[in-house]
C-alpha cells in the first residue's frame, strides 16, 4: 500500500526528524520526500511525503496528526483523498 | 533571575508542589534554585526510581508528575520510566539537564542527546536554547503531556540556559495555570474539554447496539484516563452489557459487580475470553486491542461487530477496523448510546459462565498459594488503598484475584511491563496520598531492580507495605520456559537471593517473613496494622503457575490451565 501526505509542520527543533520516525516505526518506507520552508506562514515547513507500507496511509496519517508539530495532514491515497486538521 | 529560577516559577505556575530526582553537574543551577522554591523535593537513589515515583503521583492523581535528572546518566537512566509512561499514557514531564548551548554536538562529558534519544517515546521535547522561552516551553509541556491521550514530555534544559539571567520577567510574563482537563477522580475541570463525540459515530454505534443479541463490553484504561468510569458503570446499569475489562481497565466497574466476567486475553478469565468469543458485538471502550488482550487478533470476537470508542483518532482502525468509530469524550459518548437492550438469554448464559468456572482457593497444600493471600489481602485492606504491583507472575495474580473498586487504585506497568516499576512507583502515591494505605505487591526478581528505593521510603518515613513473593526464580520467564520450551530452564535460578526481610532491616524498615499458609491471617494483620513501612517476605512455591494461559500466537479460546511438564498443583492453581 502506498499512499502520498502533504504535511505542515511547525519550524521547531527536530520536527522533520520526529516525523521521519514516526513514519519508520509505524512499518512505512519513505519513497519521496520534498520539505520546503514557507517563509509567508510563520516559517513552517511544507512537506510532501510518499510512503509505502503494509498498513494503513490513513491510520499513519492520524498517528501524524498526533505530533505537537504538525499542523495539518492531508491524505492523497489511490482516489481517496482527505484532510484533517492537528488536533 | 536566573533560567533556572524562571523554571521553577514556570513549575509553580503550573501547580507543580512536588518533584522526585537526583541531582548532578548540568542540572546543578536548578538544583540550586529549588532552595528557594516552594517546591518540594524527594530524592530518590537512582533516577528510574525518580521517573517510576513521579508515575506514582500522576497515575494515583491525574496530574502530571515531574521527574529531574543530570545530563548524560541521569538523563538516560530517566529513559525507562519516560518508555513506560508514553506506553501506559501517564502524563509525566521530565526535565533533564544537558551541557552548555556551545558544548552541544561536541562529545562533551555527560552529554548525550537526550532529545534525540527520547523521540520515539514521547508526545513531545524540547532543547530550550533560549532563556526566555522557558515559561512557553514549560506551559506547552504540561498542556501536551495532559490534555487528549496523556503521555511524556521532555524538556532539556543546556546548563548555560539556566545560569543564564532573564532580565526582570514581569508576574504578567509567566504563564497562566493550566487546569488539567480532568480532575481527580474524573471531576471535571475549566481547562479545554475534550472534543464531542461525532454523530456520525453514534448513530452507527446505536443501531449496532439495536440489532446485537449477544454484546460484551471491552474495556481499558483509556476509560479512567477519560474520566469516564461513571460514565462507564452508568452505561453498564442501563444496558446490561457484560463487561470484560484489560489489565488497566480494572476497577472500571467493580470487581464484585454480578455483570463483571474478568480479565480478558492471555491470563484472562475463562468466562471472560469465552464471551468475547462468542459475542456479536464488541463495544471496545478505551482500548487499543493490545496483543496480550486479544490473542491471535485475526481470531480475537471471531463473530463480532464492533463499535470503538477512543479519544485517541490513530487507535481506530489500527489493528482492528471498526463498524462504528466514535472519538471524542467517552464520557459524552457513552452518555449518548442505546440503552435498551433485549439481551436477557444472554446475560443469563454469561452468568453461567462466570458461575462455572469461578476461581477457586481451597488450596491443600501448606506452602502459601498467593492467588489466595492476594485475594485474601485485598479483601482486609481498608477501602480506597492502592495496589502497585510490579511485573510477572504476582503482577498477573493481583489482576486475577484483587478485589478492585477503581482503575485508579490499581497501578502497574502494563505496555512496557517493567520490572522495578513497583517499589518507586508506590513512593510516589504515598506521597500523593499520605493517609491512604498503599501496598506494592512485587516478586522476587522485580523488587531487586530499584530495590535502593527502600531508602527513600525511610528517609521520608512512608509507611508503603512491601510484600515480596518470593519463589527464588523468575517465575513467569521459568514458566514460559516449563509450558513452551521444554521446561529447559535458562538463567531464571534465584536460589540465592538475599533474606529480604534483613535486607529491610538494614534500610531501617521492620519486616516479617512466612511461608506457611498457616502464617497468613496473622502477617497481613500485622502487616495492614503497622503504621509505618513495613515488608513481608512470602516464600511460595518455586513450581506455581498463573492459569490459565493463552500461548503467544494462539487466539483466546485456546488457554491452557496446566503443562504437561508441569508436576505443580495443576487443580487448585487453576480455575
Amino acid at each position: 500500500m502506498s499512499g502520498s501526505l502533504a504535511l505542515d509542520i511547525s519550524p521547531g527543533t527536530s520536527a522533520l526528524e520526529r516525523l521521519l520516525s514516526v513514519v519508520r516505526r509505524r512499518g512505512f518506507h519513505v519513497d519521496a520526500l520534498q520539505a520546503v520552508r514557507n517563509h509567508h506562514k510563520n516559517r513552517s515547513l511544507t512537506v510532501e511525503l510518499t510512503v509505502s507500507g503494509e498498513r494503513s496511509v490513513e491510520v499513519l496519517s492520524r498517528h501524524l496528526s498526533n505530533l505537537a508539530d504538525c499542523r495539518l495532514v492531508a491524505v492523497h491515497a489511490d482516489s481517496e483523498c482527505s484532510a484533517r486538521r492537528a488536533s | 533571575m536566573t533560567g533556572a529560577e524562571l523554571l521553577l516559577r514556570s513549575l509553580e505556575a503550573e501547580g507543580v508542589e512536588k518533584i522526585w530526582g537526583y541531582p548532578g553537574g548540568a542540572i546543578m543551577p536548578v538544583y540550586d534554585a529549588l532552595l528557594d522554591s516552594p517546591i518540594r523535593h524527594y530524592l530518590t537513589r537512582h533516577e528510574q526510581g525518580a521517573a517510576f515515583a513521579a508515575q506514582g503521583y500522576a497515575r494515583s492523581t491525574g496530574e502530571v508528575g515531574v521527574c529531574m535528572a543530570t545530563s548524560g546518566p541521569g538523563a538516560t537512566n530517566l529513559v525507562t520510566g519516560i518508555a513506560d509512561a508514553y506506553l501506559d499514557s501517564v502524563p509525566l514531564v521530565a526535565i533533564t539537564g544537558q551541557v552548555p548551548r556551545h558544548l552541544i554536538g561536541t562529545d562533551a562529558f555527560q552529554e548525550v542527546d537526550m532529545l534525540g534519544i527520547t523521540l520515539p517515546i514521547v508526545k513531545h521535547s524540547y532543547l530550550v536554547t533560549e532563556p526566555e522561552s522557558i515559561p512557553q516551553v514549560v506551559r506547552q509541556a504540561f498542556a501536551t503531556a495532559r490534555e487528549g491521550r496523556p503521555g511524556p514530555v521532555v524538556i532539556d534544559l543546556p546548563k548555560d540556559v539556566a545560569q543564564a539571567e532573564v532580565p526582570g520577567l514581569p508576574e504578567a510574563g509567566l504563564p497562566e495555570k493550566c487546569a488539567p482537563a480532568i480532575g481527580l477522580f474524573g471531576a471535571p475541570s475549566a481547562a479545554t474539554p475534550p472534543d464531542p463525540p461525532g454523530a456520525d459515530g453514534l448513530a452507527d454505534a446505536t443501531e449496532l447496539l439495536r440489532a446485537s443479541q449477544r454484546p460484551v463490553i471491552y474495556a481499558g484504561g483509556g476509560v479512567e484516563k477519560g474520566a469516564a468510569v461513571d460514565a462507564l458503570r452508568r452505561f453498564v446499569a442501563g444496558t446490561g452489557i457484560p463487561v470484560v475489562h484489560t489489565l488497566h481497565g480494572l476497577g472500571g466497574i467493580a470487581s464484585d459487580h454480578p455483570l463483571f466476567l474478568g480479565m480478558l486475553g492471555m491470563h484472562g478469565t475463562r468466562a471472560a475470553n469465552h464471551a468475547v468469543q462468542e459475542c456479536d458485538l464488541l463495544v471496545a471502550i478505551g482500548v487499543r486491542f493490545d496483543d496480550r488482550a486479544t490473542g491471535k487478533l485475526s481470531e480475537f470476537a471471531p463473530e463480532a461487530r464492533v463499535i470503538h470508542l477512543d479519544i485517541d483518532a490513530a487507535e481506530l482502525g489500527k489493528l482492528r477496523v471498526p463498524h462504528a468509530a466514535v472519538r471524542g469524550d467517552l464520557r459524552l459518548a457513552l452518555d449518548a448510546l442505546e440503552r435498551s437492550l433485549d439481551i436477557e438469554p444472554w446475560r443469563q448464559q454469561c452468568r453461567e459462565w462466570k458461575q462455572r468456572w469461578q476461581w477457586r482457593y481451597d488450596a491443600p497444600f501448606d506452602e502459601v498459594y498467593a492467588p489466595a493471600m492476594l485475594r485474601q489481602l485485598s479483601q482486609q485492606a481498608p477501602s480506597g488503598s492502592f495496589v502497585v504491583c510490579d511485573v510477572g507472575q504476582h503482577q498477573m495474580w493481583v489482576a486475577q484475584h484483587w478485589c478492585f473498586e477503581h482503575p485508579r487504585q490499581h497501578l502497574t506497568s502494563g505496555g512496557l511491563g517493567t520490572m522495578g516499576f513497583g517499589l518507586p512507583a508506590a513512593i510516589g502515591v504515598q506521597i500523593a496520598h499520605p493517609e491512604a494505605t498503599v501496598l506494592n505487591v512485587t516478586g522476587d526478581g522485580s523488587i531487586l531492580m530499584n530495590v535502593q528505593e527502600l531508602a527513600t521510603i525511610r528517609r521520608y518515613n512512608l509507611p508503603v507495605k512491601i510484600v515480596v513473593l518470593d519463589n527464588s526464580a523468575l517465575g513467569m520467564v521459568r514458566q514460559w520456559q516449563e509450558c513452551f520450551f521444554d521446561n529447559r530452564e535458562s538463567e531464571v535460578d534465584l536460589s540465592d537471593n538475599p533474606d529480604f526481610a534483613e535486607v529491610a532491616r538494614a534500610f531501617g524498615i521492620p519486616a516479617l517473613a512466612i511461608d506457611r499458609t498457616q502464617q497468613v491471617a496473622g502477617a497481613l494483620d500485622l502487616l495492614l496494622e503497622s503504621r509505618g513501612p513495613m515488608l513481608l517476605h512470602v516464600h511460595i512455591d518455586r513450581q506455581a503457575n498463573v492459569w490459565p494461559l493463552v500461548p503467544a500466537g494462539a487466539n483466546n479460546s485456546q488457554m491452557i490451565e496446566t503443562s504437561q511438564a508441569s508436576q505443580s498443583k495443576p487443580v487448585t492453581a487453576s480455575l
